[in-house]
């Protein structure tokens, strides 16, 4: 064996994937973990499609006692909650982690290990979710969970089941979320710029963003409704002040987006496969425009789920208007599919059938949301079958749909086999007409009165014939998807092996075998156009340094798992950058959250002491810089052949765009207890409530000007470490800190002080939780600031490059802790006395 | 091949930024804004202030909608200024400058034709909430 011989095997055995069963929980691997979340989230489809029968049979005749009013409200509560939040979103982040990297040019996502950490995370919040069924609590409030019905008086344990099994699912779904971001935004192949991704690509790049600032805030609206449950705050209940429609306002900035959370990769799908089956696509930038509308719109249109709450008029219109317009960007989108097809003469196969399909059925859906859209209408038909109706259009017809046209088209690159097409066509028509006769009835149900959300119906109102229909044609949906797992199954075992390029497909995951290999890409590819398949890209055009980094990885690193980042906007190669192996850490954090959740679920609450530690220590293991991988990093040449740095900072690092996107996520976080607090203080006649005091001024302003001081001896410690003044870094970094601990101790002495607890009203509850909150930000910036300062004293020379790296991210996360806590103080201690 | 980018003389990447996110910007702005108005200034009693038999919201709001649109319309013909001096020099019609350059002036045309909508259901609240 040659040394050309040797390094190849080598750099096959660091990707190869860990194999046997305690390897199957250290992979950090996107494709098998894209894999996994498409899986598990697909098991959940099943379940929660059997809820619905159960429903269905339920509701064949009126009067009828199947199941009874208690099961229903459990069954149609769990339907809702597993195909929102533990099937569409995170099948759909599933596909697009599989996905990513082999349609950019990347080797894999961003941060390997956080994408294991969200699926053990989403795992073991769906298992803790469905668990309530073993102890006979099983969540009945409805997915979205509505105060009072949801809080203390109305239900247990049951509602805990639910808001601490979603709070792991949602911790999951924005990391995904985050990954999917800083991948397509930093490991595009060179030559991908923004105009050159494929329209997935764009589509999932909306929704990753999207996701960031939808879950974060459903995530903090959980938070505070269990804290509402478990620890008596005040948030949502009117007799101490708390607001009840202040629930409806969060849950529904979530919900609302969370439709073109899924929406959107749907869309994002059928590009794709119509531009394969046509061999074009037509108005690509009107396409990429409509998504980046329909993301910016989705967040103004949450009003329009409250028609019906007691709204002032006004308010309502502005909402209806927005909800209408975005009717302007998603119709751009049909236009354009539409005249995609036109005269194209495509292979009527599988995926493009489920497309037509899409198109149909998500027309009539989008008509229906332009009706409701519509305040009178919505008040008719508010809390009817119509509205059943309406989102299954649009869910089942713009997402289920593509998902489905998806999976028929990318499987073979998935799996290497390809799925009947027989059986495939038979699936289709099953689903397609079994979901028309189950739905389509159900407008008429509305319009004839039948109101949604409760287990039966009068006979006198006369919809038994409906309801028949509508049962009779969810058992043919049913089996229509039961045909597509057989035909998945049978092509597992049986299917013909997939071609590399099975369609004739334009984009890169086709240039790659099938099943793609683990590191997708054996050299970095090069993109020249925007249909990097159909135009051969010339070599000769291609810029010497860009050659030289592509040749460089060429079957290279062999050491380590390696990828090139590149610049956002033109995707020049930037560096090379280490990806992270195989490892169980992220299992251990999630496993510890699981703990900490099971902890405050039973009342354990040492348990969830235990569980917290175990977190911080499996996050400490993960953050601490590996010595055996710092230096095999320092001995490698991969750098310097390719012409790259190995250690980026700044802008083109991807360690400090993931501390962005974490700032970004805590600013969202923030910006809800911020929203509730003066949401709480508007409705309020007297404020602070209950004649409690207005909060003192004589020692918060010196202890609040401290924290914010405390950001300028960290300029002075990154001005010191770029000038190579080591002493100076270091004593600037430990004002810091101290500054920092001595805002702790105060701000522990002033809440332990305060005449009133935070149990009293909604306005103490708001104290208590925001200054916590600031608190918590401080003791985390604390050992950032605190490793900073260890690695400094122990400081290399031929480590500068990480330690800049490690003092901008300090810099970074302490300038936004100062800057949170200039609006604390504004919010707590100045607007009180101001309005 | 890296795109090839406009000369900064011609297209200021600022003016790219203000082109592509101007219209997003405005129409955050004018949704939110005009919803914290009409919801809290209802209560507030600012609809029994009136100018001109117009009330104080209505008027709030009808600025806002101006001072928005504004922007806007700005962030539109900034792009599409923007993306008129790039074709001319013949830019790369798939560099990151031209797709900003022509995403920009499409969505910023539609925000401003979002604003002008959701500034209409004010005409018929002129004297109420």
């Amino acid at each position: 064996m040659d040394s050309t011989q040797q390094g190849e095997a080598q750099f096959l055995e660091t990707w190869r994937n860990p194999t046997g069963f305690p390897g199957w929980f250290s992979e950090v691997n996107n494709q098998p973990l894209g894999k996994r979340f498409m899986v598990t989230s697909f098991a959940f489809f099943l379940v929660g499609g059997a809820m619905a029968l159960l429903m269905r049979l339920q509701l064949v005749s009126s009067e009828n006692n199947f199941l009874g009013p208690e099961v229903f409200n459990q069954l149609f509560t769990m339907h809702g909650s597993t195909m929102m939040f533990l099937f569409a979103v995170p099948f759909l982040e599933g596909l697009a982690l599989y996905l990513t990297p082999l349609m950019i040019g990347s080797r894999d996502v961003a941060y390997p290990r956080l994408t294991a950490f969200g699926y053990w995370t989403y795992l073991f919040g769906g298992l803790v979710f469905f668990a309530s069924f073993l102890v006979g609590a099983v969540p009945a409030a409805g997915w979205f969970a509505y105060v009072p019905l949801s809080g203390r008086p109305f239900a247990g344990l049951e509602m805990d089941f639910w808001l601490l099994g979603l709070a792991l699912v949602e911790i999951g779904g924005l990391v995904a979320g985050v990954e999917i971001v800083a991948t397509i935004l930093k490991l595009r192949a060179p030559g991908m710029t923004l105009a050159r991704m494929p329209l997935f690509i764009w589509a999932i790049l909306a929704a990753g963003l999207m996701i960031i600032f939808a879950f974060t805030t459903l995530l903090m609206a959980t938070l505070l409704l269990e804290m509402d449950r478990a620890v008596g705050t005040q948030f949502f209940n009117p007799e101490s002040g708390g607001n009840i429609l202040l629930w409806q306002h969060l849950f529904w900035f979530f919900g609302h987006p969370e439709v073109y959370i899924i929406f959107l990769p749907a869309t994002g799908i059928v590009s794709m496969v119509v531009a394969a089956f046509a061999r074009r696509i037509v108005g690509y930038t009107l396409i990429a425009m409509a998504i980046i509308v329909t993301a910016f719109v989705s967040f103004g249109l949450w009003v329009h789920h409250m028609y019906t709450t007691g709204l002032p008029e006004l308010s309502m219109h502005f909402f209806a208007a927005a909800s209408l317009m975005v009717a302007v960007a998603s119709g751009t989108q049909f236009f354009a599919w539409i005249a995609t097809l036109w005269g194209s003469a495509p292979a009527f196969k599988v995926p493009l059938m489920y497309v037509l399909g899409f198109l149909v059925v998500f027309l009539l859906g989008g008509l229906t949301g332009v009706m409701v859209a519509v305040v009178p209408f919505d008040w008719q038909v508010h809390d009817t079958y119509f509205i059943v109706a309406h989102l299954h259009y649009v869910l089942i017809g713009g997402a289920v749909f593509p998902m489905m046209a998806g999976l028929y088209y990318w499987l073979p690159k998935i799996t290497g086999r390809m799925l009947d097409e027989r059986l495939g066509q038979w699936g289709f028509w099953l689903a397609f007409i079994g979901f028309n006769v189950t739905f389509f009835p159900m407008h008429m149900m509305g319009f004839f009165g039948m109101p949604r959300r409760v287990y039966t119906y009068p006979a006198e109102l006369g919809l038994d014939f409906y309801n028949l229909i509508a049962t009779v044609g969810s058992f043919i949906l049913a089996l229509g998807f039961l045909v597509f797992v057989v035909d998945f199954f049978i092509s597992l075992r049986r299917g013909t092996p997939a071609e590399d390029n099975p369609w004739g497909s334009d984009s890169l995951e086709w240039s790659v075998s099938s099943p793609s290999p683990s590191f997708t890409f054996y050299a970095p590819p090069l993109v020249q156009s925007r249909h990097p398949l159909w135009h051969e890209p010339d070599p000769e055009l291609e810029d010497p340094a860009t050659a030289r980094a592509r040749e460089a990885l060429r079957g290279a690193p062999a050491e380590f798992r390696a990828t090139l980042t590149t610049d956002i906007l033109t995707a020049a190669p930037e560096a090379v950058y280490r990806l992270a192996g195989p490892t169980y850490v992220p299992l251990f954090a999630a496993l510890g959250l699981t703990v900490l959740m099971l902890g405050i679920l039973g009342g354990w609450y040492t348990v969830a002491l235990g569980g917290t530690a175990f977190t911080v220590a499996a996050l400490g293991v993960w953050l601490w810089p590996n010595e055996m991988t710092l230096r095999t990093l320092r001995e490698s040449d991969i750098g310097q052949r390719a012409g790259l740095p190995l250690f980026a900072t700044g802008t083109r690092s991807t360690a400090w765009w993931g501390a962005v996107w974490l700032l970004v996520i805590l600013a969202t976080a923030f910006g809800v207890l911020f929203y509730s607090y003066y949401y709480i203080r508007l409705f309020a006649t007297v404020w602070p409530q209950g004649d409690l005091p207005l909060p003192g001024l004589a020692l918060p302003p010196i202890a609040y000007a401290l924290l914010v001081g405390s950001a300028l001896p960290i300029y002075w410690a990154t001005r010191s470490f770029h000038r190579g003044e080591r002493s100076q870094t270091l004593a600037s970094l430990a004002a810091s800190l101290f500054l920092g601990v001595v805002f702790i101790v105060w701000l522990v002495y002033e809440l332990a002080s305060l005449e009133y607890a935070m149990q009293d009203n909604a306005y103490a509850s708001l104290f208590y939780v925001i200054s916590a909150a600031l608190g918590l930000l401080v003791l985390t910036a604390l050992p950032i600031g605190a490793c900073a300062f260890l690695r400094m004293r122990r400081e290399h020379e031929d480590r500068k490059g990480f330690m800049a790296l490690q003092m901008q991210i300090t810099a970074l996360f302490w300038f936004f802790t100062a800057a949170m806590g200039a609006i604390v103080f504004f919010v707590l201690y100045l607007s009180p006395h101001v309005v | 091949m890296i795109a090839t980018s406009a000369p900064d003389s011609l297209v200021r990447q600022s003016v790219l930024w203000f082109g592509l996110l101007g219209g997003a910007v405005a129409w955050v702005a004018h949704l939110m804004l005009a919803f914290v108005i009409g919801e809290f200034g209802c209560l507030a009693g600012w609809g029994e202030i009136t100018f001109l038999g117009i009330t104080a919201i209505a008027w709030a709001i009808l600025v806002l909608s101006v001072v928005t649109l504004v922007v806007a319309v700005a962030a539109t013909v900034a792009a599409r200024g923007a993306l008129g001096r790039l074709r001319k020099v013949g830019a790369d019609r798939e560099s990151a400058e031209f797709l900003m350059a022509r995403l920009g002036w499409i969505n910023s045309a539609v925000f401003s034709l979002i604003i002008a909508v959701q500034t209409v259901p004010i005409f018929y609240y002129l004297g109420s909430c």
